[in-house]
């Protein structure tokens, strides 16, 4: 169409307006980026015609095809981004929390760290289910409970002995060797848990973050 | 579902594949204009069905830095369109043209039963 922008027909504008519609979904500066696009292809098809007809402007329409289908086109191409629960810093977030709240889990703050470190593990897909049955009784109060056994007082083993008259003595002789192993061995093992967790989660993050980015480039749309 | 449906989701997933390496091959020959590469897509009705939906691809490929344009004078009427592969385009297409006569030839080989 030979002549300023404001001289496009109502067909074509109402079509602008139907493709922007349909649009909605897409991100504003994609959207705008498309009709930009759609709107050249439209100028520059009945620039070419010395005095386009009604006919001729509903046929570069018609090429164009329904609005509807541009704006499918578009949501294919649509960017994925990664869900948030399988992002690379979830891993260390929750092993985190779950070690940190459980260690003074006794007081309301840190009980809330561990929750909220809990709810992270199971609900994000990075772990399989016996792993965050792991995570949950191992990187836990468990562990720290265990540990809790063997240094308070009432974990230390007393001997108690009544002698001929009915008095109870009960000396505390100290942490027994089992409670110290037992301590020392749900520590291990509640750290063991958590380097688990957390490695896994990170390698399968990964993995997700690359599978992420293949399926888009292959898709036309990018990261 | 409908035997058309099917095969339309299956062009549709073919299509997924190959057809941005489509455009950046025809942008390898010189800059265009959208509407030459959207007709130049078209004329089988097998790459692109209609030519609108060749622009939010243009638009993905702007967006991932293969493909630049710019808008340019022109003699009579609004300014137009040009589209220009980047380096990034040139190097993506090759990539592809070194994984698509392999992959190609074994789909046809396979099709065609002639497998070792």
């Amino acid at each position: 169409m030979i002549g300023p922008p404001n001289t496009r027909t109502a067909a074509v504008e109402r079509y602008l307006r139907d493709l922007s519609a349909a649009l909605g979904g897409v991100r504003p500066d994609e959207r705008a980026d498309i009709v930009a696009s759609v709107t050249d292809h439209i100028d520059s098809a009945l620039d070419g015609i010395e005095s386009p007809t009604p006919d001729d402007v509903q046929r570069v329409l018609d090429g164009l095809g329904d609005p509807m289908a541009i704006a499918a086109s578009a949501a294919r191409t649509e960017s994925r981004r990664v869900p948030v629960p399988e992002r690379t810093w979830v891993p260390a977030a929750a092993v985190l929390s779950l070690l940190l709240g459980g260690v003074l889990f006794f007081l309301v703050v840190p009980m809330v760290l561990w929750l909220a470190g809990l709810i992270l593990l199971w609900v994000s897909p990075l772990w399989r289910v016996w792993e965050k049955a792991l995570g949950t009784l191992l990187v836990a109060p468990l562990g720290y409970a265990l540990v809790g056994s063997v240094f308070f007082p009432s974990g230390y083993v007393e001997s108690c002995s009544s002698d001929s008259t009915g008095v109870v003595e009960c000396t505390s002789s100290g942490p027994s060797w089992l409670a110290a192993a037992l301590g020392i061995g749900a520590i291990a093992g509640a750290f063991a848990a958590a380097g688990y967790l957390w490695w896994a989660g990170t390698r399968r993050a990964r993995e997700r973050g690359n599978q992420f980015a293949y399926d888009l480039t292959t898709d036309g749309s990018t990261l | 579902m409908v035997q058309g449906d099917v095969e339309t989701r299956l062009l549709t997933n073919l299509r997924r594949g190959a057809l941005e390496y489509c455009v950046l091959a025809l942008l390898r020959r010189g800059e265009s204009y959208g509407l030459d590469i959207a007709h130049a897509l078209s004329t089988d009705g097998v790459l692109i069905t209609s030519e609108g939906t060749l622009y939010p691809l243009l638009s993905r490929l702007r967006t991932g830095g293969l493909v630049t344009t710019s808008w340019q004078e022109s003699t009579s009427g609004p300014p137009r369109r040009y589209y220009r592969l980047t380096k990034d385009g040139v190097a993506a297409l090759e990539s592809f043209e070194r994984a698509w006569e392999p992959f190609r030839d074994a789909v046809d080989r396979t099709l065609n039963g002639t497998t070792p």
